[in-house]
């Protein structure tokens, strides 16, 4: 049954021209986001409030709250609240806001959005959903930036007499995710000084590993869980010396813990005679935190969501961007559209969205009652492990990646709670031998190919990568189909899980192609073409269906690229594969992570991540790999002559050391 | 470790020079009882120790081309720790026997 919010705050404690009242109709189960960011159900504009601060999952009657560790916490009836079911009596109040509910039929009201508007794909990250699609009063997007735009190289003198120019600066880092964050660490530890770098991104708090970070809490990776990462890829160190291991053994030693050994020993004799060292989440945003401070990264900061990236013609570029309300709220819309010009840019901006199974979309958009029951790994879906703990049930897994691992990891601790819980994992094929490079094969367990990391780790910094330097556009595109694929890691807690929920039944592994999907009493029925030489048709009943195919890394559905790329015919990375494997097609960037394309006299611009996929460096969505992205690119600025960039020899990177070591400023 | 061989030949030159180079001379000093050794003794002590280092460094600078080709045995392309110091004792014996049966 739907039900209806309410919310309403002093007028003295709202900001300036932001609401202080309103109502909406949620209808589903589920999940509903409250925070100040505009892609939420509910959006409330205050600084105390986070960007999405709670989430509400409805179950027939019972509304659950789960407060995403937002700053200014969740009261109920004035207690703090972290994970509670909230009664149509009680009060909510999160910032300023005082928030109601109650039941209501729905039919003649106006109803907000579902969860997600737009079926045919999950947003990752607020910007790429459509304006239009939120709740509530928007500003008709403006022509910004318009007709000044609309120029290969623009005007620097219209620009100014624009009135839209907010500031210049050397340096600026487009996308305010890790890969600029790294970026940002090597200019400042190069000698770049903080007031001549500007970062500009979305990040409500800032962090660098915001949208990072959610999607590891998504997708199953707890606080306390490990990422597949190695000891060495310290995006907060760009020697990598001390590494996660040492720094935990060392953590460890002073506790007392003389077990605190074990993970220096392990990266002592992996991978062959102990399984990689991996650090744990909550360490590396702990280190993350460490460093952001030191480099003066918050200083550096803009907010803002960039619309658009033009060469100026006095040899630099001009960046607009609009800062979403939510982090100027007292400002009118045209007041918030500013164009920012820098002579070295470097754009980092991640996955654009996360990849959602085209029958999976097709089954939400056709049985809209029953959307919920199928989620994508990617977003948030708590509920659904929740549902499972109460009441049991059969989930449905989809791929075969790490993902996939660490959603039937989570399916089994909620065994813990509830034996009734089965779980039935697709694949289209069965795999008997891995893949094959060179003299070596990939290990295949229970039918998943395993390798520590996301490719073989020569790509890092071994003989793969050296070869993947020098070899051809062509060669590449064979290369890195040899070398990619999905993959999961060797963790033996993981493999002792399948084995376990095999030999228990609770774990089946079912090849096919899906034929077709349908709604039966609530259960949703995939029906297999199989494809194991069982001539048969099979129907699979599931409670859920969850989708692990991954993330979405196409650079054109990024708006911004796309205009860029359509802007100067910027050419891209021969694809290597098609269909989900298209996933791998980024803009060529040369050697040293340079957009050639948009140089512009002295102006020169960079890219790093998954945006440069398929080009001179294998694994560039990994810490090590937007690391190898930021040190090429600056070692690049050195030779260019770029102010403040100094030589980086062993004198600089010693004395450089100690200061991380001491922890002050570069 | 994911090594190259050039990246393998820069290790080995670089901690010859930086690390055995230096440990080497002091070794030397510690074995005269820190004074400048006769001059007959230059060669027991200084002479000897610096070939019996070069040779593990040449040594090692063949051994390398043989490792690199193992590596490829691996999927990962990758040279454990524990194997580099496994072969760094392998490379003491070899030359600790070469100068043994008066080889070197």
């Amino acid at each position: 049954m739907p039900i209806e919010i309410s919310w309403s705050s002093r007028p003295e404690d709202t900001l300036a021209g932001s609401q202080t009242s309103g109502r909406v109709v949620l209808d589903g189960r589920g999940p509903f986001n409250i925070g100040r960011s505009s892609a939420n159900q509910v959006v409330l504009s205050h600084p105390q409030i986070s960007r999405t601060h709670v989430v509400l999952t409805v179950d027939q009657r019972t509304v659950r709250i789960n407060d995403q560790g937002s700053q200014n916490k969740t009261y109920l009836d004035g207690k703090p609240v972290t994970q509670t079911t909230w009664a149509p009596e009680q009060e909510m109040r999160i910032g300023p806001f005082n928030l109601r509910y109650r039941h209501t039929d729905a039919s003649n009201q106006r109803r907000a959005p579902a969860p997600t508007n737009d079926d045919t794909r999950y947003a990752a990250d607020a910007p790429v959903q459509p304006a239009d699609a939120r709740p509530g009063a928007v500003a008709p997007r403006a022509a910004f930036p318009g007709r000044i735009f609309e120029q290969r190289i623009v005007s620097i003198r219209e620009l100014v007499a624009s009135g839209k120019v907010a500031g210049e600066t050397s340096y600026m880092a487009i996308g305010g995710g890790i890969g600029s964050f790294c970026w940002v660490d090597h200019l400042r530890v190069f000698g770049v000084p903080a007031n001549a770098i500007r970062v500009i991104g979305l990040a409500g708090d800032k962090r660098p590993y915001a949208k990072w970070g959610r999607l590891c809490k998504v997708s199953q990776i707890p606080d306390h869980e490990r990422i597949r990462s190695n000891s060495i890829s310290a995006p907060d160190n760009i020697w990598g010396f001390p590494g996660y291991a040492s720094r935990e053994t060392v953590r460890e030693l002073k506790r007392g813990n003389i077990g605190g050994l074990k993970y220096v020993l392990q990266v002592f004799g992996e991978p062959n005679l102990t399984e990689s060292y991996t650090p744990r989440t909550v360490d590396v945003y702990r280190s993350f935190d460490r460093e952001t401070r030191r480099i003066g990264w918050e200083g550096m900061w803009l907010y803002g969501q960039v619309v658009g990236i033009r060469k100026t013609d006095d040899e630099r570029f001009a960046i607009a961007y609009r800062v979403p309300s939510e982090f100027a709220p007292d400002l009118a819309p045209e007041q918030r559209e500013r164009i920012y010009i820098a002579r070295y840019i470097q754009i980092s901006t991640g996955y654009p969205a996360s990849n959602f199974l085209p029958d999976l979309q097709k089954f939400r958009s056709e049985n809209p009652e029953h959307r919920d029951i199928v989620v994508n790994a990617y977003e948030e879906h708590e509920d659904v492990y929740r549902q499972l703990e109460a009441k049991g049930g059969t989930v449905l897994i989809r791929g075969r990646g790490i993902v996939a691992s660490r959603v039937i990891q989570r399916v089994f601790e909620a065994r813990e709670k509830n034996k009734d819980i089965r779980l039935l994992h697709l694949m289209r094929t069965p795999i008997a031998r891995g893949h094959k490079y060179d003299l070596a094969t990939r290990v295949v367990r229970n039918d998943v190919e395993q390798q520590p990391f996301n490719w073989p780790k020569a790509c890092w910094g071994g003989t793969l990568r050296a070869r993947l330097e020098t070899a051809s556009p062509e060669e590449r595109a064979k290369l890195m189909r040899d070398w990619g694929g999905t993959t999961t890691a060797d963790r033996d807690d993981w493999n002792r899980m399948i084995e376990a929920g095999t030999r228990e039944g609770w774990y089946k592994v079912f090849y096919g192609n899906v034929s077709a999907m349908s709604e039966k009493g609530g259960r949703i029925v995939t029906r297999l073409e199989s494809t194991d030489r069982y001539l048969e048709n099979v129907d699979l009943t599931a409670d859920f269906i969850v989708d692990c195919t991954g993330l979405v890394a196409r650079v054109d559905e990024t708006p911004i690229l796309k205009d860029v790329i359509a802007t100067y015919d910027l050419p891209r990375n021969n694809a290597a594969g098609e269909g989900a494997e298209l996933r791998l097609a980024g803009l060529t960037v040369t050697n040293s992570f340079e957009i050639a394309g948009l140089q512009n006299g002295r102006a020169r611009a960079w890219a790093a991540g998954v945006v440069t996929a398929s080009g001179p460096y294998a694994a560039v969505d990994s810490f090590l790999g937007l690391q190898f992205a930021a040190l090429r690119s600056v070692d690049h600025l050195g030779a260019l002559g770029a102010p403040g960039v100094s030589r980086f020899g062993p004198l600089r990177s010693i004395s450089q050391w100690l200061k991380w070591c001491a922890g002050s400023s570069p | 470790m994911t090594p190259t061989l050039l990246g393998r030949w820069h290790t080995r030159l670089l901690l010859y020079v930086f690390l055995g180079l230096p440990l080497t001379f002091l070794w030397g000093f510690y074995k005269e009882g820190w004074q400048l050794p006769a001059r007959y003794d230059l060669d027991t002590i200084f002479v000897s120790s610096f070939s019996f280092l070069t040779g593990i460094l040449i040594l090692g600078l063949l051994l390398d081309v043989l490792y690199i080709q193992i590596q490829r045995f691996h999927w990962d392309q990758d040279w454990p720790f524990a194997y580099q110091f496994f072969f760094s004792i392998v490379e003491f014996l070899i030359v600790y026997l070469a100068v043994d049966y008066d080889l070197l």
